[in-house]
């Protein structure tokens, strides 16, 4: 176990006894991560701001029941990903959770940080089908398998595979057409 | 990829030879009470879930797990009514105040629920229905005889599609969108930016749905001298209703089309103003429906 | 295996479902087939880009907003702590809510007695010009504290969207003020307006 684990896991344990300044450092290490994914999927600034900050919230009341059984991280990000589900649904038309993607309406423009290669990229993941682009997030970007991404968001194991097909293939076509 | 980047440095803390014993674990929760078939059982919780399911004994189960710093738990019954209440002081400190709950009661007792951002879902349950949150999705399924919900940003769903004698709805959100699969007798719904989607599988006889920007659509068959009334601002307005209605219609917009199967396509234009209203009957004119909005489409369809 | 079949597997093949028969087949296309190879160093340059996305910071730091709802001690960090307009601290979850004399909307007041007593440090304003959205912007800012964000951000974002369309009708109204049903329609958001506040009161 190198050097930084042992340090987060002192940090994770102070933190769940109440410790706010050891939160702060849990909070720092990772809020660009859970940040960066509420803006891809939600496409606005402002919304992806409020959802971190409710994440963090509840992983601070949850953090009782975090017992190390995986590594920070990924629990934090589960916190995380159950409330993106949780704002994508309360904001648009999603009727019969994920068996209809594209129903959401278009989220606004987010204007991305520098890298010039990396602009294209985002755009397309932009203009992803909502569904799609989050089943690429998950996988492609933040390594879930598609088993845990169906416990995640309630759709089938097929369904995730089919949503990842879509994504690939609708981004390969944008960034080489 | 799944591992961590730490992209700053871990705040510094000095390394403690002693930590406090922090290990916190979710408590487990079984209980069973008494409870008459046309009893009622109240349920409180800030935050978790809570899934309920009707059954046929004159039991309350209640199941599931309970955050660690949960104070005040209160489960108990006097046979005529029970109770299930969690409460606490949320915002002060760090807690794990969540409920995680699954409950059985008689599936005709009544059921009231007031959460904060729990998720409630509700079957089987045959009776009535009041449930209340802020931002947790409401679902029931089955045919309760009624449904009562609230929320602010939840979303509220019924599927009672196999529902014969359907379920009387009543659904307030700010933003929340309603679905209600399976409505009959009364439904009345009011949501600003929420979409209203209502199916009844029973006739109806009193309807009152109203948007500000959600869209609302309706469809159903109408009870002799039932009374439908719509409004909405910019949210486009769609009723299905049989072929063979008898109703007298008013419909009316300031700023949007109508769209009308049933009839006289003459839209005859208020002349007070570029509004548009159409008045016109079908059948014997015995149901009343009142349509308006200010630039929100209409369109009257055939089922 | 056809160019069809072979590029329906390249999802499986690089995330390594496929069972080793179907990967030789697959391999064994490739081999020999430029388009496809061309398809595969396509996905997996697109995978290798997935994997580097980098975090994005939020514009401000949210730590503040953070830290004082998980422990709003003294005054909160970032606003100034007297005045009538001052945040509820401690917040809980419910307090009594005074309406104005002149508001023809009935205000829920009481909480079932089943619950904690609520604090009574209500600062609402009750002089009779106070109207249902002042009323509504003053408990919803009291309240921000304990209300999940997101259905704060939905009040207020929804709160706009029924105060433009009452805007929007009295306008029409300055054009056509002889219209009964612009009166009514007018008459119909006010009253939902005034039944948001009474929701808002229960949440």
């Amino acid at each position: 176990m190198d050097e930084r684990t042992i340090e987060e896991r002192l940090l994770v344990e102070r933190a769940s006894a109440g410790d706010v300044p050891a939160f702060e450092g849990l909070y720092r290490a990772h809020v660009d991560r859970i940040h960066g994914l509420c803006l891809r999927m939600l496409g606005d600034w402002q919304q992806a701001e409020d959802l971190t900050q409710e994440i963090f919230v509840k992983a601070w009341e949850r953090l009782g029941s975090y017992r190390g059984e995986s590594r920070f991280y990924t629990w934090l990000h589960r916190v995380g990903v159950n409330e993106v589900i949780g704002a994508l649904r309360r904001r648009g038309r999603w009727q019969d959770r994920f068996t209809s993607p594209g129903d959401l309406p278009e989220p606004s423009a987010a204007r991305f940080p520098e890298p010039a290669e990396g602009v294209d990229l985002e755009r397309a993941i932009g203009d992803l089908p909502p569904v799609a682009r989050l089943v690429f997030l998950l996988y492609d970007v933040e390594g879930y398998r598609h088993q845990e991404i169906a416990e995640l968001t309630g759709m089938a194991e097929g369904t995730s595979k089919a949503n990842l097909h879509r994504a690939r293939k609708l981004l390969r076509k944008a960034l080489h057409p | 990829m799944r591992h961590a980047r730490l992209t700053t440095a871990l705040m510094g803390t000095a390394l403690l030879a002693a930590l406090a014993a922090t290990a916190t674990a979710d408590r487990p929760i079984e209980e069973s009470l008494e409870l008459a078939a046309d009893g009622e059982l109240q349920v409180e919780i800030l935050s978790g879930s809570l899934v309920v399911h009707g059954w046929d004994r004159a039991e309350v189960r209640v199941t599931g797990t309970v955050g660690d710093d949960v104070e005040d738990l209160d489960i108990g019954g006097d046979g005529g009514r029970a109770w299930v209440e969690i409460d606490g002081d949320h915002v002060r400190r760090r807690h794990n105040l969540d409920a995680d709950l699954e409950i059985w009661l008689p599936s005709t007792a009544r059921l009231a629920v007031d959460t904060l951002s729990a998720d409630i879902d509700v079957s089987e349950v045959a009776g009535e229905l009041e449930l209340g949150s802020v931002s947790g999705d409401i679902t029931v399924s089955g045919s309760p005889s009624s449904m009562e919900a609230e929320t602010v940003s939840g979303d509220v769903r019924l599927d009672g599609t196999d529902s014969r004698a359907g379920t009387a709805a009543a659904v307030e959100t700010v933003s929340g969108n309603v679905q209600l699969h399976g409505v009959g007798r009364t439904v009345e719904a009011s949501a600003v930016s929420g979409r209203i989607e209502v199916s009844a599988v029973a006739q109806v006889h009193d309807v009152g749905l109203e948007t500000v920007s959600g869209d609302v659509e309706l469809a159903a068959a109408l009870a002799p001298g039932a009374r439908v009334d719509i409004s909405s601002h910019s949210g486009s307005i769609v009723l299905r209703l049989p072929g063979d209605t008898s109703a007298s219609f008013d419909v009316s917009t300031f700023n949007g089309s109508v769209d009308n199967d049933f009839g006289p396509p003459a839209e005859r234009v208020d002349r007070f103003g570029p509004g548009k209203s159409l008045e016109f009957s079908t059948g014997g004119g015995d149901a009343r429906i009142s349509i308006e909005t200010f630039s929100g489409d209409v369109g009257l369809k055939r089922q | 295996m056809t160019c069809r079949e072979t590029l329906d597997r390249l999802d499986d093949l690089v995330d390594g479902r496929l069972a080793a028969a179907e990967r030789q087949a697959v391999r064994s296309h490739l081999a020999g087939c430029l388009a496809c190879s061309r398809e595969l160093a396509a996905l997996r340059r697109l995978q290798g880009r997935a994997a580097e996305l980098p975090g994005v910071a939020p514009r401000r730091d949210l730590w503040p907003a953070i830290r004082n709802r998980i422990e709003p001690s003294a005054e909160p960090a970032e606003e100034g702590g007297a005045g009538t307009n001052a945040r509820f601290a401690p917040a809980r979850r419910w307090w009594p809510l005074a309406a104005a004399a002149a508001l023809a909307v009935a205000v829920l007041l009481a909480r079932p007695a089943s619950r904690s007593a609520p604090d009574s440090r209500a600062t609402i304003r009750t002089e009779a010009d106070a109207t249902p959205r002042t009323l509504l912007l003053e408990t919803l800012e009291a309240r921000r504290g304990e209300l999940p964000a997101e259905s704060v951000r939905a009040f207020e974002s929804d709160l706009e969207i029924l105060d433009h369309a009452i805007r929007e009708i009295e306008g029409a109204l300055e054009i056509s003020p002889e219209s009964r049903r612009l009166r009514l329609l007018l008459a119909e958001r006010r009253q939902q307006e005034a039944e948001l506040l009474k929701l808002l009161a229960r949440a």
